[in-house]
């Protein structure tokens, strides 16, 4: 799926991971357990988010209670950018 | 003269700042005992120190980073060690009848027995997260937080959050750390509260080289095994520096595989006297390390791991007094660009020496005494 691809793209830009790790990236990766990403990586995918989707990461979060927010996945991103 | 009852968990950056504060007030000849483990309390602050023993537990998850780190901290450590202490926290109190009680904001049993017993408290706070809202953009997971305080029997009163005295909240920062926050007024920015440490460990001063600058690399007492995938990093980004800068590494010589040559690696090393030795610090973004560095004017490199990490780290960067690294994935050339930034770059220093000032400014361990002293009730 083209998204899923567009977003590991976005992930690699706000790592600077290489396409090995990018290649992992499934529906399926968490991005705190599975992905690893730190805060400022966070920041900076939400950044990209919203200049390529015009989506608010930030306010899609606020929404979401601990388990959700720590079970965050690829998928739920996907289904946050499409339309 | 009054008796003070300070509640601390056993974590040394708690206990440090709580033991400096606890020290002028015994010098200014009040009482004082303590409540907690005893023999991790004693460890931290000799054996001169009275203490009513509460046990301990486990702290489970220390391995977990983000949220779920935010989440193993309440669950697995600061909810079940309030109510594993509150009966022993209730004995001390009834037992030593102190004027005020010192509570950490991790050992909220101090909070619920002191208000059980009509006592006057106040809140310790020596990490960045219990003060100035971190979550307040995942209001769910504030929400989270103050419904399992409530669902542990751990309110206080009128339902009050045991994490926030109505009296005094003693916290060891500056606003030039913090930034502008609206603080109430019963809340108190003293800085850091840097005591004599009961137990320095030794270090070989010699082998410290006049020629180059001298570095601390420090991953916090919580991060052993963690870090020991950041050490290999690091050692690179000191390879490349290493004709101009020496480092000081508090670690486990087999976590810190071939560091240049001279490089000082130790599981312990005495921060405070190092400090005015130092040209920079690199380390975890823990509130104790980073407050001990700038109130030295040292500039800083923070890799934040978990918790109040990257709010402090973000608070340094923001004070301009040092430059963030990723913990899990900054490589090595990254690492040796912010260090050498910190070195060269004036800025970082000058932005730590007005930190500094604010912290001399706030007075430390005896302003926070002389706040204590103000919450006893007058003879």
């Amino acid at each position: 799926m083209d998204i899923l691809r567009e977003l590991t793209g976005l992930l690699r830009d706000a790592t600077g991971e290489d396409e090995r790790w990018a290649e992992a990236v499934t529906p399926q990766s968490r991005l705190e357990d599975d992905l690893r990403l730190e805060s400022v990586e966070l920041a900076a995918l939400g950044e990209a988010l919203r200049a390529r989707y015009g989506v608010d990461l930030p306010a899609y979060l606020a929404g979401l209670d601990l388990d959700e927010l720590i079970d965050l996945t690829v998928g739920d991103l996907a289904r946050l950018v499409t339309p | 003269m009054s008796r003070f009852l300070f509640v601390a968990p056993p974590l040394a950056g708690h206990v440090y700042a709580a033991g400096a504060v606890a020290g002028v007030l015994a010098r200014r000849g009040h009482e004082v005992a303590w409540a907690g483990p005893e023999s991790a309390l004693r460890r931290m602050l000799g054996d001169g120190v009275t203490v009513f023993s509460t046990g301990m537990r486990p702290y489970r998850g220390q391995r977990d980073r983000g949220l779920r780190a935010a989440r193993s901290l309440w669950e697995g450590f600061v909810l079940p060690y309030a109510r594993f202490t509150l009966p022993a926290v209730e004995k001390a109190i009834a037992e030593f009848a102190p004027d005020v009680v010192a509570v950490d904001q991790h050992a909220l049993a101090g909070a619920v027995a002191a208000h059980r017993h009509g006592v006057r408290w106040a809140s310790l706070a020596p990490q960045s997260m219990e003060l100035t809202r971190p979550f307040r953009s995942l209001p769910e997971v504030e929400r989270w937080i103050e419904r399992r305080i409530a669902n542990a029997g751990l309110s206080i009163g009128d339902g009050a959050d045991p994490r926030f005295s109505p009296h005094l909240v003693l916290a060891f920062t500056s606003p030039a750390l913090t930034g502008p926050y609206d603080f109430p007024a019963h809340y108190a920015l003293v800085g850091p509260a840097l005591g004599d440490r009961a137990t320095a460990p030794d270090f070989p001063w010699d082998a410290l080289d006049p020629a180059r600058r001298s570095v601390l690399v420090t991953m916090g007492t919580l991060a052993e095994d963690v870090a020991r995938d950041f050490f290999p990093r690091m050692v690179g980004a000191l390879r490349m520096l290493e004709g101009r800068v020496q480092a000081v590494v508090a670690a486990p010589p087999t976590a810190v595989p071939d560091p240049p040559p001279g490089t000082v690696v130790l599981p312990q090393v005495p921060v405070l006297e190092l400090m005015p030795r130092l040209s920079a610090v690199v380390c975890h973004a823990g509130l104790n390390t980073v407050c001990e560095a700038l109130a030295h004017g040292v500039p800083l490199v923070v890799a934040p791991i978990k918790h109040d990490q990257p709010v402090t780290a973000a608070q340094v960067v923001a004070a301009g007094a040092g430059v963030r690294v990723r913990f899990g994935r900054s490589g090595a050339g990254e690492l040796a660009a912010a260090l050498a930034a910190v070195l060269d770059e004036p800025g970082y220093a000058a932005a730590a020496g007005r930190v500094r000032d604010s912290f001399a400014a706030a007075g430390g361990a005896p302003a926070a005494a002389s706040h204590l002293e103000l919450l006893a009730p007058r003879p």
